[in-house]
């Protein structure tokens, strides 16, 4: 069993949350929806709209954040380095995603041959989004819902890089490099392989180290340190402020 | 439990040697493994381990391969020997400063050898030098 | 073949604090090693960066001649029990099921008396679990995994001490069938003196002490009666201590003491105890923060 698959599997540890709820939630919605409709009228010309299915969306921003609050810790205490676990997840969301859309995508078709349960009920015929042929219904459903997973996953990463510390004062662990990179530069570091990561960049107006120093200017030399080599060039892009925001270092 | 003055391994041997001595370990029977004494004592099987080398290295125990660490034949002559030599220097010296402090001249601590309190100890006071068990 | 760990010249630089200030120490394998020190002293923070969780400012680690950051390879003979583990919100079967997945020396017999020595429910979800019960799953799954280099940063937060020294048993057995390098960082030196084999104290993010175990022991003597006496014995030696209330006093010299000095501390009516790892701990650690560290550890190894 690979990494990745190990990864994907870990995140599938506890089933539940994935199969039963998710969908028990989604067909509970449903069934609301189809005893809403039954009894009011219609309440648009071509049809009841309902937006609903976001329940669906609303899950994948939830295991997405966790991805990387809860499991990404607990996988790199389980030796998994971040980029396998990267990987491992995106696998993971690969397949769930396509698979979730492939039953949405079964459910749309039925809706649509059924019009709408008998009651012109467009519940995963989404308006604008989920109307066109099947494939586009497939892709569009895959691909945004992986988008969600991703965007919450991201929203995680910043979350936990910038929130207080525990500790108070005590360094925590953190995603990326301490420092003010962010979790973007951590993300794209580790994806790109990159294994010596260059020395963060030091706030230009706290900066001791000998160089061009000064606060005005804000181009300035990065530590003599190996992996900055060639980064001390006159195209370093200059960092963009000195207090807890990403700084920007050219590679 | 154990001393903190010493080293840790250097105990263990002289647990292992007062045991001989005394006669709880006979001669030719079976030590406990270092497993065993690092799990009863509490203590790192490393220095355990070297704790029973010591003894191997003196002549006390032998490993014999595959069945495991052995007292050696003989092991407990040695070892009254060694210990009647540091016996002086270990209780001697030490009661004779004590007496020293406390005013007690030699006729009266040589009457306290020979007129032990404790009765068990009398065994001592014969000339014979009946083994003390 | 366990991997040594080496660390060179590592520096730690956190929002203007130096966490680890140009630390070099080097894991033997196969040893249990003690990783003491103050809270706050770098050593949560040394251990991350041993295991690729956090970044150096400047400095190396290899453990095996490798750098152990973004390495599957060398992170997979790794096991990081943090005091502080994040678990996700899965019952404690699930985890310890998927812990054993990721190590290929994993012990599921283990685990499972492990659960049971430490009561543990194994059907009930790892948040709703007490501190005490959350850092026995760590225990659980560091102990298992069978990791050959396993660091377990004060695993045992809200253990009572009947449950810790269940932890030392478990821990001794386990390593003396299976030996690994383990490294333990505690505060509670005094119970796990005798399980380790070397020493490190850490104060101020600078390495005070590196010695082993046995070395320490006796390294430093304790002399205490009258004041004159304790003066007398003193005379020529350094004392790294000395405290006198009226007509007493005690002073804390260099030892082992040889047999002369022996012999003349008796003849003098002074009572000598040795200094325990967990006085010589503290010692080195705050005559670290007085004087500066290097001076302490000069002190020491005098």
């Amino acid at each position: 069993m690979t990494s990745l698959v190990k990864v994907a599997r870990l995140h599938l540890v506890d089933r539940f949350g994935y199969t039963w709820l998710v969908w028990g939630v989604l067909a509970l919605t449903f069934v609301i929806n189809l005893a809403i409709f039954a009894v009011i009228p219609l309440t648009q010309p071509s049809g009841n709209f309902t937006f609903a299915l976001v329940t669906i969306y609303t899950f994948m921003v939830l295991i997405g954040f966790q991805a990387a609050t809860r499991f990404l810790p607990f996988a790199m205490t389980l030796g998994v380095s971040r980029r396998t676990y990267y990987f491992g997840t995106v696998l993971l969301i690969a397949a769930l995603c396509s698979l979730y859309a492939a039953i949405l995508t079964v459910l749309w078709a039925l809706e649509g041959a059924t019009n709408g349960w008998g009651l012109q009920l467009h519940y995963f015929r989404v308006r604008w989004v989920l109307d066109g042929p099947w494939y586009q219904v497939f892709l569009t459903n895959a691909v945004l819902l992986a988008l969600v997973f991703l965007t919450a996953l991201w929203c995680g990463l910043i979350y936990r890089r910038f929130r207080p510390d525990r500790h108070g004062g005590i360094p925590r662990c953190v995603v990326g490099p301490g420092g003010r990179r962010g979790a973007a530069g951590d993300l794209a570091a580790v994806v790109a392989g990159r294994r010596q990561l260059p020395v963060r960049v030091e706030c230009a107006c706290r900066q001791r180290d000998a160089g061009t120093g000064g606060g005005r200017d804000r181009r300035r030399r990065l530590p003599d340190h190996p992996a900055n080599h060639g980064l001390n060039s006159s195209s370093t892009r200059p960092v963009r402020s000195c207090h807890g925001r990403a700084g920007r270092v050219r590679r | 439990m154990l001393d903190e003055g010493t080293p840790l391994f250097l105990q263990i041997a002289e647990r292992l040697s007062s045991d001989i001595v005394d006669g709880t370990l006979p001669e030719g029977s079976r030590v406990p493994s270092t497993n065993e004494f690092a799990a009863f004592y509490r203590i790192n099987p490393a220095t355990a381990a070297k704790g029973i080398n010591v003894l191997v290295d003196d002549g006390i125990l032998e490993k014999r391969r595959g069945i495991g660490m052995f007292v050696v034949n003989g092991a407990r002559e040695q070892l009254i020997l060694e210990r009647r030599k540091r016996f002086a220097e270990q209780y001697i010296d030490p009661m004779l400063a004590e007496a020293h402090r406390l005013a007690i001249d030699v006729d009266a601590l040589v009457d306290m050898v020979r007129q032990p309190a404790n009765p068990e100890h009398r065994q001592i006071s014969y000339p014979q030098g009946e083994e003390a068990s | 073949m366990t991997p040594t760990v080496r660390v060179d010249h590592l520096t730690r630089r956190y929002r203007g604090q130096l966490a680890l200030d140009d630390v070099s120490c080097e894991l033997r394998p196969d040893t249990i090693t003690g990783l003491l020190g103050r809270n706050g002293a770098g050593k949560s923070t040394l251990m991350k960066i041993l295991t690729g969780q956090e970044f150096p400012t400047s400095g190396t680690v290899r453990v095996g001649g490798e750098n152990p950051l973004e390495n599957d390879a060398v992170l997979r003979r790794m096991m990081f029990v943090k005091e502080s583990q994040v678990y996700p919100d899965i019952k404690v079967k699930r985890v310890i099921e998927a812990a054993s997945w990721f190590y290929p020396n994993w012990d599921g017999e283990l685990a499972g008396q492990l659960v049971d020595d430490f009561e543990l429910p194994a059907n009930r979800a790892v948040k709703k679990l007490s501190r005490g019960m959350h850092s026995a799953v760590g225990i659980v799954l560091g102990l298992s995994a069978r990791a050959e280099i396993t660091l377990f940063d004060e695993p045992y937060l809200g253990l009572d001490a009947v449950a810790r020294q269940i932890f030392y048993d478990r821990l001794l057995a386990d390593y003396a069938e299976h030996p690994r390098t383990v490294l333990l960082s505690t505060h509670l030196i005094d119970e796990v003196a005798d399980l380790l084999e070397h020493v490190l104290v850490i104060d101020r993010g600078q390495i005070v002490l590196d010695a082993p175990a046995d070395d320490l022991r006796g390294r430093a003597v304790t002399v205490s009666g009258s004041t004159t006496a304790v003066d007398e014995f003193t005379a020529a030696r350094k004392v790294w201590h000395r405290i006198g209330i009226g007509s007493l006093a005690s002073a804390t010299v260099a030892g082992p003491l040889d047999d002369l000095a022996r012999t003349r501390a008796r003849d003098l009516g002074l009572d000598m105890e040795p200094v325990s790892l967990q006085e010589l701990v503290i010692r080195s650690a705050r005559i670290g923060t007085e004087n500066g560290a290097g001076q302490e550890s000069e002190r020491i190894s005098a």
